[in-house]
């Protein structure tokens, strides 16, 4: 069931219960990618600014990121950054009228929804 | 801007720091992939260096407004009752911009 605004419009906002097409299923988690991230802000301020306390603070930072629990942490925000970087370069390629022609914008929303989680295992096994 | 188009320009903000962000974070992770620092005087060097100060500087400027308009966003889109939406608001707000004093200030001290 859905309620009625004041001037009696439908509104609809199930989430569990809206089936949302492929371009739809990447806009919900370029939203998700992006809450995640926001949240991670001050973990990330926090990292830096012990990794710039002296050679200690530096070598304890190097420790804090190499457990397999921060790894998995780490493979989340890169995944999550990743999606989140392809889905705004597709939406800015939309906005000037790149792709947005049917099967391109379904082709593309795919690619994001698939890159994003490969690119995130390549750059973690490199960049550690 | 016009108060008709309100929307419009966190529309403008939205793209914009987008741009900034993405191309910074692709030299990021670029860096780090062909030269990770060796060790902490390394690491501090290249945080350290001018051009990289001001850079990061104006990341946390672009990262706090690119956050806040996703952020709220997604509060007036699936938070109704008013009273928890402007709590959140605000929450979020606060702690947005409590985080990026503390980036300057890390930044800053880095520099000295």
């Amino acid at each position: 069931m859905f309620t009625l605004t004041r001037n009696g419009k439908p509104i609809y906002l199930n989430l569990l219960q809206i089936r949302l097409p492929v371009p739809g299923f990447m806009s919900i988690l370029h939203r998700a990618s992006g809450a995640f991230l926001t949240l991670a802000i001050p973990l990330a301020i926090y990292v830096l600014d012990l990794s710039l306390r002296g050679p200690e603070g530096y070598a304890r930072a190097h420790l804090l990121l190499d457990g397999w629990f921060a790894k998995l942490i780490l493979l989340g925000l890169l995944w999550a950054l990743l999606h989140h970087l392809f889905a705004g370069v597709r939406y800015l390629l939309l906005d000037v009228d790149v792709g947005i022609d049917k099967p391109r914008y379904r082709q593309s929303a795919w690619a994001v929804l698939v890159a994003a989680p490969l690119l995130a295992v390549v750059l973690l096994g490199a960049l550690s | 801007m016009s108060r008709t188009a309100t929307g419009l320009r966190a529309w403008v903000v939205q793209r914009a720091t987008a741009i900034y962000l993405g191309l910074f974070f692709v030299y990021l992770l670029a860096h780090w992939l062909i030269a990770p620092p060796a060790d902490y005087a390394a690491w501090r060097a290249w945080i350290g260096h001018p051009l990289m100060g001001t850079a990061l500087l104006l990341f946390v400027v672009a990262l706090l407004l690119h956050a806040w308009v996703g952020m709220r966003d997604i509060l007036i889109d699936y938070v109704q009752p008013v009273a928890l939406r402007v709590g959140l608001l605000a929450a979020v707000g606060l702690g947005l911009v409590a985080c990026a004093l503390w980036a300057t200030v890390v930044l800053l001290l880095a520099r000295l």
